[in-house]
């Protein structure tokens, strides 16, 4: 090796240490301990502080009780329809499981961002707690302990909105009459199950998250080690499918079983795969904006998707079956409808009128989950990105300009994914579609509002993050 | 000539991310009551020389190994790079003390909450190593400020928060990582002040990383690392070469 020598006292060489007086009187060594984690102490000291800065538990419970409410409202409505009675009773049941089915992404999208908010903050804390000696189940209990007390605060305020929100969705009609209190009520058991399934998703997710922790201090500060999460959406979608046929079991539908298997096949593995495609659809079409990209807010937006398009998928994903079965069923029930209308047994208009109005307010529903998902997401990404925005600022880039990037970050991948939707449901049903503009446009202009309506809410989901950035940009 | 034992040998340390040789067979040997500044440019594996000495990070290749009381081996030290994680957390919150640029202080808690971490992550109950970590805080100047939060000390004062929090638990050793890099001229040179007189100015040992060749300077032994190698060693003109 070929080392330089340097000589001290020399203008090469090293001057040495120079006292300077700058300390007082030292205590003498430090009190013994049991040598062992101490896990209870540092649990208690942190959990007495987790509810004494809002900046730390405002966003995560909030999310909490809007994926709490959303959750169990959505529950509740699809539990109603197991209480109808009659020839149609069996009809309705396959019903409200394919509902759920198409709203479980949106809703582990949702339940998801929540969970991901725990972790805000987190990651690094524990990192330093890590480099300070912390052992691995004193990091995993207070990981773990935080989320869920963090979850379940946000969650108890979600009962409470479910329970304000009951009778306004009570309101809707099915089966010729309202679903009423009665049918929106869950009943205690199943109650905290969702709200049970919903703390343990924040458990795991937040187990999850701790991997890059304890391979090494440093994994979460140096981003050396990429996130992957995509096994536990895996995971909670066959939870979700074994969750359906349990469900059926119970409530003796076992005649319809291959029916049931047939739909969760045949619509389950599509749409699973589906999730697994979406990310590159969305790089391959973002790319081409990137390449074209003219102004400042096009090309950071850009960048902003082709940094993580399973991030931008994630948010924005759950929206593509429910809006093509949206659109088909939607049109599809409205051509049925009016083609129908005359001779037809009051029964069966009834039947045509509820599955219009199931597949539109599905779509609806799965508009509002990710309106909510983007929502707070945004406002996660605000605030870990506060000292970005800071120094944008300083440099001249204003807040419509950042507001402008922002909405372009969500809406561009929504976009992507709405046309792609809409290509692929007027191609491979075109003559329903066709139909129902000629002889039902209504039907049709029906579906465009509540698109409109969806597409309307994700950008007021983006906007309620504004507030956020303002005061980002506020402070020093 | 009787020399102190080495606190710590490092021996053929390799290194790599990706493609990139972070450190490419450095040889490194620190005394106890030294203080070592390590300098080179951006990229040139001071950092992670610094991480794999203190056990933050393991290496490639190569050894590291710490000669420190309790340290629990029979010869009076140990391998660090052949630790599992558990045994390192422990090493680093028993004998290891450390102070980074930006403090790594919890905002949530106060000061000397702060300070008393890693005696309570020892076991320590909470009143005691809130009591010690006060005595530690009043010995750098920060005498009253022992419940004020992150966000109402100044960029000084956070960092004298630090230095008391890696000196809490008396370690042998305490590696700093650009520790008056935000800070001041003036404020820089009275935490740096602090640094020195709270770790060598007892005896004990400090490894610093730093691009100040001020705050160089004032430490008793100027380690150069270009490339991932040691290209320099202040320490070579006394020893004959490089230890």
């Amino acid at each position: 090796m070929n080392h330089e020598t340097m000589q001290p006292g020399t203008q090469s060489g090293h001057p040495g240490p120079t006292p300077d007086g700058h300390l007082g009187a030292v205590p003498d060594g430090p009190p013994s301990g049991t040598g062992r984690g101490g896990t209870a102490a540092v649990l208690r000291l942190f959990l007495g502080k987790l509810f004494s800065d809002r900046q730390v538990w405002g966003l995560p419970v909030t999310a909490f009780a809007i994926v709490g409410t959303l959750a169990l409202l959505v529950a509740g409505g699809a539990a109603s329809f197991w209480t109808i009675e009659g020839d149609l009773a069996g009809f309705y049941l396959i019903l409200s499981v394919f509902a759920l089915m198409l709203l479980v992404f949106p809703l582990v999208g949702l339940a998801g961002s929540a969970a991901r908010l725990l972790a805000r903050r987190r990651d690094e804390r524990l990192s330093s707690l890590r480099l300070l000696g912390a052992g691995t189940l004193t990091v995993r209990t207070l990981a773990v302990v935080e989320s869920v007390v963090l979850a379940a605060a946000g969650l108890l305020l979600g009962v409470v909105g479910y329970l304000v929100f009951m009778p306004l969705v009570g309101l809707i009609p099915f089966a010729g009459r309202p679903i009423g209190l009665e049918g929106m009520w869950l009943g205690t058991g199943w109650l905290f199950a969702v709200v049970g399934a919903l703390l343990l998703m924040a458990a795991a997710s937040s187990m999850a998250g701790l991997r890059r922790i304890e391979i090494t201090p440093l994994g979460v500060r140096t981003r050396q080690q990429a996130a992957t999460v995509h096994w536990v959406r895996v995971v909670l979608a066959v939870v979700g499918l074994v969750l359906a046929q349990v469900l059926l079991n119970a409530f003796g539908a076992g005649d319809m079983m291959v029916v049931l298997i047939m739909l969760l096949v045949g619509f389950g593995l599509p749409m699973l795969a589906l999730h697994f495609i979406g990310p590159w659809l969305v790089g391959l079409v973002t790319r081409r904006t990137w390449r074209r990209a003219e102004t400042a807010e096009k090309l950071v937006a850009a960048r902003n998707v082709l940094e993580s398009p399973q991030q931008a998928w994630r948010q924005i994903g759950g929206l593509a079956v429910t809006t093509y079965i949206g659109v088909v069923g939607g049109a599809g029930m409205g051509l049925a409808n009016a083609v129908s209308a005359e001779g037809a047994r009051p029964e069966d208009l009834v039947l045509i009128g509820d599955l219009q109005t199931g597949v539109l307010l599905t779509m609806l529903i799965a508009f509002v989950l990710t309106a909510c998902s983007v929502g707070i997401t945004q406002a996660a990404q605000v605030l870990d990105r506060a000292q970005m925005y800071r120094g944008l600022g300083r440099l001249g880039m204003t807040e419509p300009t950042m507001e402008a990037i922002r909405r372009r970050s969500v809406m561009g991948p929504l976009w992507i994914v709405l046309v792609f939707t809409l290509v692929a449901a007027v191609v491979t049903t075109l003559p329903v579609i066709g139909a129902a503009v000629l002889f039902s446009p209504a039907s049709i202009a029906l579906v465009a509002a509540a698109l409109v309506l969806g597409v309307l809410l994700v950008r007021l989901g983006v906007t309620a993050s504004r507030p956020t950035l303002r005061g980002v940009l506020a402070e020093r | 000539m009787n020399r102190p034992a080495p606190l710590l040998t490092a021996r053929g340390l390799r290194k790599s991310y990706g493609t990139t040789h972070a450190l490419d067979g450095v040889d490194l040997t620190v005394e106890a009551g030294e203080s070592v500044a390590i300098m080179g440019p951006s990229g040139s594996g001071k950092t992670t020389l610094m991480h794999i000495l203190s056990g933050i990070l393991t290496p490639d290749a190569g050894s590291v190994h710490f000669t420190g009381a309790g340290t629990g081996s029979t010869n009076g030290g140990t391998e660090v790079s052949s630790l599992n994680e558990e045994a390192r957390a422990k090493l680093r919150r028993e004998r290891l003390g450390f102070v980074f640029q930006d403090g790594l202080l919890l905002p949530e808690l106060t000061a000397v909450e702060n300070v008393a971490l890693p005696l309570m992550l020892s076991g320590v109950p909470r009143p005691a190593a809130e009591s010690h970590a006060a005595q530690w805080l009043a010995a750098l100047g920060l005498e009253g400020m022992q419940t004020r939060r992150l966000g109402e000390l100044s960029g000084g004062q956070a960092q004298r928060v630090a230095i008391a929090r890696a000196q809490v638990a008396d370690p042998h050793v305490v590696f700093a990582d650009e520790p008056t890099g935000a800070l001041d001229s003036a404020t820089s040179a009275s935490v740096l002040g602090a640094l020195l007189d709270s770790t060598v100015g007892r005896g004990r040992t400090l490894v610093m990383v730093t691009h100040d060749q001020a705050t160089a300077d004032r430490c008793s032994r100027l380690v150069r690392v270009a490339d991932g190698r040691i290209v320099a060693d202040s320490a070579a003109a006394t020893t004959g070469g490089v230890r």
